[in-house]
C-alpha cells in the first residue's frame, strides 16, 4: 500500500523567516498579528493567512522587491510599499487591499502579460504558473498593449541541457533564478544581460546552459514562477496529480524530497522545503537523475544458474529462495557454519540492512557480514568510539550556521555532498573562515565572494603528520581550551597523550618534510582553528581511506577536544558520508564484530537480549570482514555470499583480487537492481527496489532518520526487506514482518540509541536524529553536551606511521581517486541517466609537469601501472592536481580503476586504502589486458541474460 | 587464510599502537585488538604461523601467546 504523507506547512510565504526572538505586533486587514522583528510585511500577512499577490518573492530567497505586485498601504507613510522589503514596526497598521492597490496591481501585471505569449492552455506550467494565478487574482481583464510593438517572444529555446528547457520568451526577469543561483546554490552561473528592454537572463557571459558553470543543481528551475525554467519532464508528461514524501538515495546528506506523481510514474523530483538536510535544495543527481529506476535494463525477474558460464534461468521467487537456501545449507554441511556470510547495502533502508544482518546471524548461524562502509568510513566508527564514545558525526547540518572556522580535510563536498557544499558556501559568503587540507585544488576553495584562509596541500598518505603538527602548534603556542580539557576529558589520557605531542617530531617544522606543509602556513591555520571561535572539521574519504584512517579520524577527535569545540552548535567533527544510508547501515549492525547499536558480539548481556527476540542462539566471535571474506574465499574456507545492493566487484579495491574471490565462491546470491559487475559471478540473481519503491527509513551523515515512502509498486514485485525475508523462510527461519514500521519497531526495543524511534513518531517529527530515547524524546541534533558518551573524552596517541605504499623509480607517481558531482559511486544509477552528458568516461588527472615529461597530451590515452595492476584512461592535463599526484574516478567499470588500487589498508578497520597507490603512467595506443577481458566478460555475460530474458 | 596477509596485518597493528612504550602492556593492545576484530580462523591461522617466522614483529611475536 502506499502511504500518502500530509506535509504540515508548504505554503510560499513570501520571503524568509526572522530568526529574532523580539516580537512586534501589528494590524493587518484588521487583524492583530504578532511576529518576530525582522519578518517582512508579506510574511506577517501569510502568517495570519492573507496572502499578498507577489512574482519576485518567494521564502527561500532574500526579499527583492522588483515586481511591484506586492504593493500595500500602511497608515502614515506615502506611497505603496512593497510588503516584501518592508519589516514590520511595533504598531504598524496595513491594508492589503484596496481599489487603489487594485488599480496599481492590475497595471502591473497588465504590463507583464503585454509581452508575455498568451499560450497558457498549452503552455508546461498550466496548473502550476505563479504569473497566471496573479493574473487571476489581480482580475485583469485585457491587455490594452498590442502584441504590434516589440516584445520578447521570439527569442529562441536553450534546451542544451539534458533535464530542463529554458524558454526566454516566458521570463519576467523576477530574478528568482539568479537570485536562487547565487543564495541557494552559490555557483553564481546566471546573470540579467543588458539593460532596460533588453535585458535577458543569461547563463555564463551569454553561454548556453550546457556551456556556462552551470551544475544544473535546478534551483532556478524550482525558483521559477512561470514556463521560463521548466523541467523537460513536465513539459513531456504535464504536471503531477499527487506527490510523495521521501529520502533521496544518493549521497549521505540525505535530502528530503516531493517525489511529484502522476499515477506511478515520477514526473519530477522537488526538494522539500522542510526537510531539515537540505533545507529545499537539492542535486544534479537527487533532483534529475532518477530515470535509471524505470531503465530498460532493470532486473524484473529472479533468475538461477548452476555455474557462471550458464545462461540464466529465469525462475519463481521461491524457487530462486529455495535454490540459493538449498546452496547455503549444502556448502555449510560441507565446509562449516562459517564458510557463508553476506553484505548488507547502504544504499537499501535500516529495516532491510537490519534484517540482513539478522538472517546472517539467526540463520547462517555466524557473524560473517559487512557492509559497504568497510570501505569508506570504518575508521570513522573505530577513531571516534575509541575517543568520544559514539560512532558518528556530532552535529547537525544546520550547526554550520554557527561556525566561524571551517576546516575541510580529505573531502570534496561541493562534488561529492553537494546539497551540503552548498550550504557550506552560504556560511562562507557570510564571512567564516575556511581552512582546506587536501592533496587537490578543490572547487571549495575560492568562490564568488569568498576563498580559503589556508589550502595546505598535503602530499597523499601524510595524513596524521599535519594532524599531529596542528596539535602541537596549539600545545606549543598555549591556545588550547585548558578548562574544557580538565572538565571534559580524561587527565590520565591527556597527560600521556600530551607528552606524545609534545615531542618536537610532530613540530609543523619537522613535518614539514614529511607533508610538504609550510610550516608557517600549518602554524597560522592552526591558529585560526584554536583561536577563530566556532570551530568545525568536516571530512571525507581522504581521512579514513588510507593505511591509517583510524589514527586520522582520532587525531581529529583529539583536535576537536583540545580547543573545546564540542557540546554546541557550530562546532564538532563531521564526517561525510559517502552513500544514502551508510550511517545507518553501521548503526544496524553491519560490522562482523558489532550487533545493532555497536555492541560487541561478544558482550553476552546484549547477545542474550537479542536471542530471546530472535530465538536462536547466537555467535559470541567476530565474523569476517569483507577482506578477509575475499582472503578466506581464495583460501577455500569461505565458499558463499549474499550480497544485497553493492558492486564490489567494481567498488573494492584490486579488482583482480575480488575477481579471484568471487569465482572461488560455489553460491553467489546478488539482489540488486541491475546486472552489476558483481552479479556477472553470482549463480542466483534477486531483483531489488530502488527507493521509489519501498516504504523504510535512511540515516544520514547527521545520525538524521529520515522515512522512505513508496511512491510506486516494486517493478519485480517485491521490496527488498520482503526478499531478503523470502529467502531466510527458506532457510528455515520465519520472519513474519508485514510492513517496514514493524521492524523499527523491533530495532527500537533492541536498540537504546533507537528506543524512540517509530513511524509514528517521524510522520509527526518529519526526521529524527539519533539518539532518540526518553533523555532525548525529540533526538540529538547535537552530540556529547555536557558529557561524552564514553564519559570523559579520551586523548589518545597518534603515532604517524608511513603507508607500505610509496613511490618508487618504477612507480614514481601517486595516484588518488574520488568522485565528481554528477555521477554516484560505480555509477550502476548515474550512468544509466542523462547525468552521462557531464561525465561519459574516466579520465586521468594529471600535472601539466608530469604530462609534459612523458609526453602526454590533453585527450591521450594513457596506461596506468601499479603493483596491483593496469589500466587504460584518457588523459586530462590539469594544475589542479599538484607535481607528483595523479587522480582519478571509479563511475565507470571499463575504466578499471580499482584494477590499480591495491590491497593496503587500515590498520584498525582494513578500510582500503583507495587514495594512496604508487603508479607509473605512460602513453599508450591500446587498452590494457584486464580491460580486453572485461569487454569480453561484460559481453558473454550480458548475452547470457539476454538468452534468459529471450526465453521468459 | 594466507599467513603473509595476515602476518602484515599484525605486524600494522603492532606498529600503530607502538606509541605504548611498555613491550607488555603493548602486547596485551595488539591481542585485545585482534580478539575484538578478527574472526577465529584468522586468529588461528595467525597461530599456526612459526614464532621464528623472519617476518613477525617482536612484539606480534609476543602477541602469539596471548591470543
Amino acid at each position: 500500500m502506499i502511504g500518502y504523507f500530509d506535509p504540515k506547512t508548504d505554503r510560499d510565504l513570501g520571503t524568509p523567516a526572522s530568526l529574532s526572538t523580539s516580537l512586534i505586533t501589528l494590524e493587518i486587514d484588521g487583524e492583530q498579528v504578532q511576529v518576530p522583528e525582522g519578518t517582512s510585511v508579506m510574511r506577517a500577512a501569510a502568517l495570519a493567512g492573507i496572502n499578498i499577490p507577489k512574482l519576485c518573492a518567494t521564502d527561500s530567497l532574500k526579499s527583492f522587491g522588483s515586481c511591484r505586485v506586492c504593493l500595500v498601504e500602511i497608515e502614515g507613510r506615502r506611497g505603496y510599499p512593497a510588503s516584501c522589503t518592508t519589516p514590520v514596526s511595533e504598531g504598524m497598521v496595513v491594508r492589503t487591499e484596496s481599489p487603489r492597490i487594485n488599480k496599481l496591481r492590475k497595471n502591473v501585471m497588465e504590463l507583464y502579460i503585454s509581452d508575455h505569449p498568451l499560450d497558457c492552455l498549452t503552455c508546461p506550467s498550466n496548473g502550476n504558473c505563479e504569473l497566471q494565478d496573479m493574473v487571476g487574482v489581480v482580475g485583469l481583464r485585457e491587455v490594452r498593449y498590442g502584441l504590434s510593438v516589440s516584445n520578447h517572444l521570439h527569442l529562441p529555446k536553450d534546451t542544451s541541457n539534458p533535464y530542463f528547457t529554458f524558454d526566454p520568451s516566458k521570463c519576467i526577469l523576477c530574478s528568482r533564478c539568479v537570485r536562487a543561483c547565487e543564495e541557494t546554490q552559490g555557483t553564481f552561473a546566471l546573470t540579467i544581460n543588458s539593460r532596460g528592454f533588453d535585458s535577458k537572463i543569461s547563463a555564463g557571459a551569454n553561454e548556453s546552459f550546457m556551456d556556462s558553470e552551470c551544475v544544473s543543481c535546478g534551483a532556478c528551475v524550482q525558483a521559477c514562477p512561470t514556463a521560463t525554467l521548466s523541467e523537460n519532464t513536465v513539459i513531456e508528461f504535464g504536471q503531477a496529480e499527487h506527490s510523495v514524501i521521501t529520502t533521496c538515495a544518493y549521497c549521505g546528506v540525505g535530502c528530503s524530497f516531493k517525489a511529484e506523481m502522476k499515477g506511478n510514474q515520477v514526473v519530477n523530483m522537488v526538494p522539500y522545503k522542510d526537510g531539515k538536510a537540505n533545507r529545499g535544495h537539492a542535486c544534479v543527481k537527487g533532483r534529475f537523475a532518477f530515470g535509471y529506476a524505470t531503465h530498460q535494463d532493470r532486473i524484473t525477474q529472479p533468475m538461477i544458474r548452476d555455474r557462471i558460464d550458464q545462461p540464466w534461468r529465469t525462475v519463481s521467487w521461491d524457487e530462486a529462495f529455495q535454490f540459493a537456501a538449498s546452496r547455503i545449507r549444502q556448502i555449510q554441511a560441507q565446509y562449516g557454519t562459517n564458510s557463508v556470510g553476506a553484505i548488507t547495502s547502504s544504499r537499501c533502508t535500516n529495516e532491510e540492512t537490519y534484517l540482513v544482518q539478522k538472517l546472517v546471524r539467526a540463520a547462517f548461524g555466524n557473524n560473517n557480514v559487512d557492509t559497504c562502509a568497510r570501505v569508506c568510513h570504518s575508521p570513522t566508527g573505530y577513531g571516534l568510539k575509541m575517543t568520544l564514545g559514539e560512532s558518528a558525526g556530532t552535529q547537525d547540518f544546520d550547526s554550520v550556521e554557527h561556525t566561524d572556522v571551517v576546516m575541510v580535510i580529505g573531502a570534496n563536498p561541493t562534488d561529492a555532498h553537494p546539497v551540503f557544499g552548498s550550504r557550506l558556501k552560504k556560511r562562507l559568503r557570510q564571512g567564516a573562515r575556511l581552512i582546506v587540507v587536501d592533496p587537490r585544488q578543490i572547487d571549495l576553495l575560492k568562490g564568488p565572494h569568498y576563498q580559503a584562509d589556508h589550502h595546505l596541500q598535503l602530499r597523499p598518505g601524510t595524513n596524521v603528520a599535519f594532524i599531529n603538527a596542528m596539535a602541537h602548534t596549539i600545545i606549543s603556542e598555549g591556545l588550547e581550551h585548558s578548562d574544557f580539557i580538565a572538565q571534559r576529558c580524561d587527565q590520565a589520557a591527556y597527560q600521556q597523550w600530551l607528552s606524545f605531542i609534545s615531542d618536537s617530531r610532530h613540530s609543523p617544522e619537522a613535518t614539514e618534510a614529511i607533508t610538504g606543509i609550510p610550516a608557517t602556513e600549518l602554524r597560522a591555520a592552526a591558529r585560526l582553528y584554536a583561536q577563530g571561535g566556532n570551530s568545525a572539521i568536516y571530512y571525507g574519504l581522504g581521512v579514513t581511506e588510507h593505511s591509517q584512517g583510524s589514527t586520522m579520524v582520532t587525531g581529529i577527535a583529539n583536535l576537536a577536544m583540545l580547543t573545546g569545540n564540542f557540546g554546541r552548535p557550530g562546532v564538532g567533527v563531521n564526517p561525510l558520508r559517502g552513500q544514502n544510508n551508510v550511517q545507518g547501515s553501521c548503526d544496524m549492525g553491519s560490522f562482523p564484530h558489532e550487533l545493532p547499536g555497536y555492541r560487541h558480539v561478544s558482550d553476552s548481556s546484549v547477545r542474550q537480549l537479542f536471542e530471546q527476540a530472535w530465538q536462536v542462539s547466537l555467535a559470541d566471535q567476530p565474523g569476517l570482514r569483507i577482506p578477509n571474506m575475499f582472503e578466506a574465499a581464495i583460501a577455500g574456507s569461505f565458499k558463499a555470499l549474499y550480497c544485497q545492493g553493492e558492486d564490489i566487484a567494481q567498488s573494492d579495491p584490486n579488482t583482480q583480487h575480488v575477481e579471484a574471490a568471487l569465482g572461488s565462491l560455489e553460491c553467489l546470491i546478488v539482489q540488486d537492481i541491475f546486472l552489476n559487475e558483481t552479479a556477472k559471478y553470482a549463480h542466483v540473481l534477486l531483483p531489488g527496489a530502488t527507493f521509489l519503491e519501498k516504504n523504510g527509513t535512511f540515516t544520514n551523515a547527521e545520525r538524521r532518520i529520515a522515512r522512505v515512502r513508496k511512491a510506486m509498486p516494486p517493478l519485480a514485485g517485491k521490496e527488498d526487506w520482503q526478499v531478503t525475508q523470502g529467502l531466510a523462510a527458506a532457510l528455515g527461519y520465519t520472519m513474519t514482518y508485514q510492513h517496514p514500521s514493524e521492524i523499527m519497531d523491533e530495532i527500537a526495543r533492541l536498540t537504546p540509541s533507537f528506543q524512540g524511534v517509530s513511524y509514528a513518531r517521524l510522520d509527526e517529527l518529519g526526521s529524527i536524529q539519533w539518539p532518540c530515547n526518553d533523555e532525548h524524546p525529540l533526538g540529538t541534533p547535537v552530540m556529547h553536551e555536557d558529557s561524552f558518551t564514553i564519559g570523559q573524552g579520551q586523548f589518545i596517541p597518534t603515532e604517524f606511521v608511513p603507508t607500505e605504499e610509496r613511490v618508487n623509480g618504477r612507480y614514481p607517481l601517486l595516484l588518488t581517486t574520488g568522485r565528481i558531482l554528477s555521477q554516484y559511486n560505480v555509477g550502476a544509477q548515474t550512468r544509466r541517466t542523462a547525468n552521462v552528458a557531464w561525465h561519459a568516461e574516466d579520465v586521468l588527472e594529471l600535472h601539466p609537469h608530469d604530462a609534459e615529461e612523458r609526453g602526454i597530451n590533453d585527450g591521450d590515452w594513457v596506461g596506468i601501472s601499479s603493483r596491483a595492476g593496469q589500466t587504460v584512461l584518457r588523459a586530462r592535463v590539469s594544475s589542479r592536481m599538484q607535481p607528483g599526484v595523479v587522480y582519478t574516478t571509479f563511475h565507470h567499470p571499463f575504466s578499471g580503476a580499482n584494477v590499480i588500487t591495491t590491497d593496503n589498508s587500515d590498520w584498525a578497520t582494513n578500510c582500503p586504502e583507495y587514495k594512496v597507490t604508487a603508479v607509473q603512467a605512460e602513453k599508450v595506443t591500446e587498452i590494457s589486458k584486464w580491460q580486453e577481458r572485461f569487454r569480453h566478460l561484460d559481453s558473454y555475460q550480458r548475452q547470457l541474460l539476454s538468452e534468459s530474458q529471450a526465453e521468459a | 587464510m594466507n599467513a603473509e596477509y595476515l602476518i602484515k596485518m599484525a605486524n600494522q597493528i603492532a606498529l600503530n599502537l607502538a606509541y605504548e612504550q611498555d613491550p607488555e602492556r603493548r602486547a596485551d593492545m595488539v591481542a585485545g585488538h585482534i580478539r575484538k576484530f578478527w574472526e577465529p580462523r584468522m586468529i588461528e591461522a595467525l597461530l599456526a604461523v612459526d614464532p621464528a617466522h623472519p617476518d613477525l614483529s617482536p612484539c606480534v611475536v609476543a602477541v602469539l601467546t596471548r591470543l
